[in-house]
């Protein structure tokens, strides 16, 4: 095999700064050309928020979780805040479809997506969502405090896979803690609203 | 055994639909528009006897509707405790 003798450790080293530097200098430029009179990291605080299907401003503190924003900013209390640590799921809501704690989401990062909380299920003629009419109907709800968090829970699962064993609902809904006890019924609910579905 | 209406029964309670549409609401959701919120400033000592609370540097703070101590609440007979002391 024929080495370049011009290839050295040396030479490689001085070439990997020499380029660094050249793109730093570069880069340096272009954000002096969109510059602005912020601290890096500030965001620009009034934002439109897509909760529920509609299209919601709001002034948004950069630290501000989801779950503060919809139960403070937007009136919309039924998202409930349990531990405020990611542990319990009462704060569950959907993102693009996809089951998040919104007490460990900030709200910024949500300014380009959807966000599905208890009050968006029931259609515009006020008819419950399969998922809450199965919770009634296997009385899965006790003092209710987690009720929300396991609604959404459940719909995020059956938006997934609308056909689970019991095995798979139990994982999907593992992440709801409920202190009454009512896991059992809330998983019949699951299945029920599963056998519901097509 | 008949005759109980609920005992036994089945039928729907009446907060259940409010609970799954997050409709129902539990202390922390209420709210009013122009509430002030309590925060309790606790004491730094375990046990002692209280001679003096000087408010004077946060009385006319921006945004501080007022401070309550031990001597606005009024007095209580035992076996009730007061909320508030000034002998921890």
């Amino acid at each position: 095999m024929a080495v370049n003798s011009r290839l050295s450790r040396r030479r490689f080293i001085k070439a990997i700064i020499a380029s660094s530097a050249a793109a730093a200098a570069s880069n340096a430029g272009l954000r002096a050309a969109f510059a602005q009179d912020r601290p890096s990291g500030a965001v620009e605080r009034l934002v439109s928020l897509n909760v529920n299907g509609r299209t919601r401003r709001v002034d948004v503190l950069p630290q501000e979780t989801l779950a503060y924003t919809l139960r403070y900013k937007l009136g919309l209390t039924g998202t409930k805040i349990g531990c405020n640590r990611g542990e319990c799921g009462a704060c569950t809501v959907l993102i693009n479809d996809v089951t998040n704690y919104s007490c460990s989401t900030l709200t910024h990062s949500v300014r380009s997506r959807n966000v599905l909380t208890v009050e968006g299920l029931q259609d515009t003629g006020g008819q419950l969502h399969p998922v809450q009419q199965a919770f009634i109907d296997e009385l899965a709800p006790q003092c209710g405090f987690c009720t929300p968090g396991q609604v959404m829970a459940a719909v995020g699962l059956l938006r997934a896979n609308p056909r689970p064993s019991r095995e798979e609902a139990r994982q999907a809904m593992s992440g709801n803690l409920c202190r009454c006890g009512a896991y059992d019924n809330y998983l019949n609910g699951v299945m029920r609203a599963a056998g519901q579905s097509t | 055994m008949s005759n109980y209406r609920h005992i036994g029964k089945d039928f729907v309670p009446p907060d259940i639909v409010g609970k799954v549409t997050g409709k129902a609401k539990y202390a922390e959701d209420f709210g009013a528009d122009g509430m002030v919120f309590a925060r309790v400033y606790t004491s730094p000592m375990a046990h002692g006897h209280v001679i003096n609370i000087d408010t004077s540097a946060v009385a006319e703070m921006d945004g501080v509707v007022g401070i309550l101590t031990a001597d606005d609440l009024p007095p209580v007979e035992a076996p009730n405790a007061p909320m508030l002391t000034n002998s921890p």
